[in-house]
Parts: structure tokens; C-alpha cells; sequence
């Protein structure tokens, strides 16, 4: 299994699958997303749906028994957080790259 | 007020309900080409009182109060099996402060109304997330294009009309235009309506053809505009 197919992760994906070690429905994850982005990062809901959508055809996220009938509750699978794991390490490389030239 | 129109791009169609909005109307329905508008009172509170019919459907939205604004509509493309699908995905477009004006689960358009000021004034904060829906539009073309093509190709091999031999052969009574005077009328005008009844028939298998062709073409000008949407 190469898990570097799934590398870079896009920023959204990013906070996604972090956002979602702790399970959580779509719009927690949009609410736990902008705040971990300061701010930044304000995922739309449409794009929310189709995000979510394309994490679990991944097998990045699974759905997880909630306790909402209207709404559908997520979880980072071992596999997201193994891609996690890879992208933060390229991300560190990438931060030191960055500080060894002064940036 | 109603007003029927009929679009096959879905921007397209989305500007022209905003701009109606922009006059001072709120989108109630969308069946079938009819859109049916609701007059609102000018400087009316507009995102109590869309917020008061959101929550008497769910109780659990939350709504904030007063600034008279525009409930403007943002469009989505997405088809369900399941209805408990359709219902998360309702459900979460309400916890963003989107209101579901029309669109049934298996039709395709959904229509989302903006419930409160504070929220996003989009429902696709990237352009590849906005451009899929015009990969979903054409997907779900090709998919009645995929069908009646076959439906087509059967029929026209099953059922044979002789389109050029004239419309005579329509008349299937033997010896039927040998007879003269009144024999002839009596028996002509007893099979006319049969005879009108196959050709209608006939014309069954091409109205399979031109839907068939529509659909196709509906599918390539759809998929053209998502190229077009991505390559930005």
C-alpha cells in the first residue's frame, strides 16, 4: 500500500482528517476547521458535503454510529491518521527547508 | 407570482432567480419550469421570519434576529437512493444557515435559501467544489442518453413502418383501394382512426431518437462547461 499517492494533502483535507480525530457531523467539522485555521479556512457547505464524500471513497474518514438521526457522524479511520502522519512529516521538512534559508 | 422558464445551465439559472430576488421576492417553489415567487413587504424582517419557518420545521436550527436582507438562493445538484442520505445532507446545509426552498430527492436541483446574514454567501467556498456539480449534471444526461438510445434501437427494430412507401400502407384493409363510391368511403373512414393510430405509432421510435439525441447533446454542453469551470 503506497501511502504517498495520497500526499500532499490539500489544506482543506488537512484540517478535515485533523479535525476529525475527534468524531464530529459536517458542521462541527466546518466549526473545528476555522477554528484551527484561525480564521483562515471556512469550509462552504456544499463543499463540506463533497469533501466528505471524498474522504470516505478514500477510506480516509468513516461514518460512525450517531446519536443524530438527521445527522451523520464521522472519524478519521488509521489509515487518515498514517496519511496525517506522512504529511506532517513532509510538512516539518518543508518548515525547515524554509528556516535554513531564513525564511 | 409565477413565472416558467427553463434553463440548462445552472448558473444561469441561479442569476436569474437572484435577480428576481433582488426586487423584493422570496423563491417558494420550483416545479417543472414554474417558479413561484412570494412578494415580500418592503424593509420587511425577511431573516426573522425565514428563520421562524425554518425552525417550525426543525427545531434544532438555531436563528438570530432582525436586519431586513435578501434571502438569496444558491443551487446544488445532487441526487439520493437513500432518504436518510437526503436528510443529512438537508440537515447540514441547515446547520449553515441554508433553508431547502424546493428539489426533491431523486430530481437533482435543490434549491437552498439564505436563512441569517452571518452566514457564508456561498455553499462552494473553492471552484472544483462548484464546477463538480456541472460533472454531476452531465453525468446524470448521459445516464438518460444511456437509456434511451437502447429503448430507441428496439423499438425501431421491432416495430416497422413504411415511411416510404407513403401513408396508404397505414390502411391494412386487403383490396381496400380497388373498392369505389360509397364501399370505398364506408371503409376508408371505419380504418382511419386505426390507420391515424399507426402512424402516431410510428412516430413513437423517433420521439425516442430526438430525446435520445437531446439528452446526449444536454451531456456534452454540461461536461464542456465543467472543462471550461476547471481549466480557471
Amino acid at each position: 500500500m503506497n501511502l504517498s499517492s495520497y500526499l500532499p494533502l490539500t489544506e482543506t483535507t488537512w484540517y478535515i482528517l485533523v479535525a476529525l480525530l475527534e468524531p464530529g457531523h459536517g458542521y462541527y467539522i466546518m466549526q473545528k476547521v476555522e477554528t484551527l485555521s484561525d480564521g483562515n479556512v471556512r469550509i462552504a457547505a456544499g463543499t463540506m458535503y463533497g469533501a466528505i464524500e471524498n474522504l470516505l471513497k478514500q477510506k480516509l474518514i468513516r461514518s460512525v454510529k450517531s446519536k443524530d438521526k438527521r445527522r451523520k457522524v464521522y472519524q478519521t479511520t488509521e489509515l487518515g491518521k498514517e496519511v496525517l502522519g506522512l504529511e506532517a512529516k513532509r510538512l516539518r521538512y518543508l518548515v525547515q527547508v524554509a528556516e535554513d534559508h531564513n525564511l | 407570482m409565477t413565472k416558467f422558464k427553463l434553463f440548462l445551465n445552472i448558473d444561469k439559472e441561479e442569476a436569474w432567480i437572484n435577480s428576481i430576488i433582488t426586487q423584493g421576492y422570496r423563491l417558494k417553489n420550483v416545479s417543472w419550469g414554474q417558479y413561484v415567487f412570494e412578494e415580500l413587504p418592503p424593509g420587511a424582517n425577511v431573516e426573522n421570519e425565514v428563520s421562524e419557518t425554518a425552525q417550525a420545521e426543525n427545531p434544532h436550527s438555531e436563528s438570530r434576529n432582525t436586519e431586513p436582507f435578501l434571502p438569496l438562493v444558491r443551487m446544488d445538484f445532487r441526487i439520493f437512493s437513500k432518504k436518510e442520505d437526503f436528510i443529512d445532507y438537508l440537515t447540514l446545509f441547515e446547520d449553515y444557515g441554508w433553508h431547502h426552498v424546493a428539489g426533491k430527492k431523486s430530481e437533482g436541483n435543490q434549491y437552498f435559501e439564505r436563512m441569517r446574514s452571518d452566514c457564508l454567501e456561498e455553499i462552494f467556498s473553492d471552484s472544483p467544489s462548484k464546477a463538480a456539480r456541472y460533472r454531476r449534471i452531465s453525468s446524470n444526461w448521459l445516464m438518460m442518453f444511456a437509456l434511451y438510445l437502447p429503448l430507441f434501437i428496439i423499438y425501431w427494430n421491432n416495430f416497422h413502418f413504411p415511411f416510404h412507401s407513403g401513408w396508404k400502407d397505414f390502411f391494412y384493409t386487403p383490396g381496400l383501394w380497388e373498392l369505389s363510391g360509397s364501399k370505398f368511403l364506408l371503409a376508408f373512414l371505419f380504418e382511419m382512426p386505426f390507420a391515424l393510430g399507426r402512424m402516431v405509432g410510428g412516430i413513437f421510435p423517433l420521439m425516442l431518437l430526438v430525446l435520445a439525441i437531446g439528452y446526449g447533446y444536454f451531456s456534452l454542453k454540461t461536461l464542456y462547461w465543467y472543462r471550461k469551470e476547471t481549466k480557471r
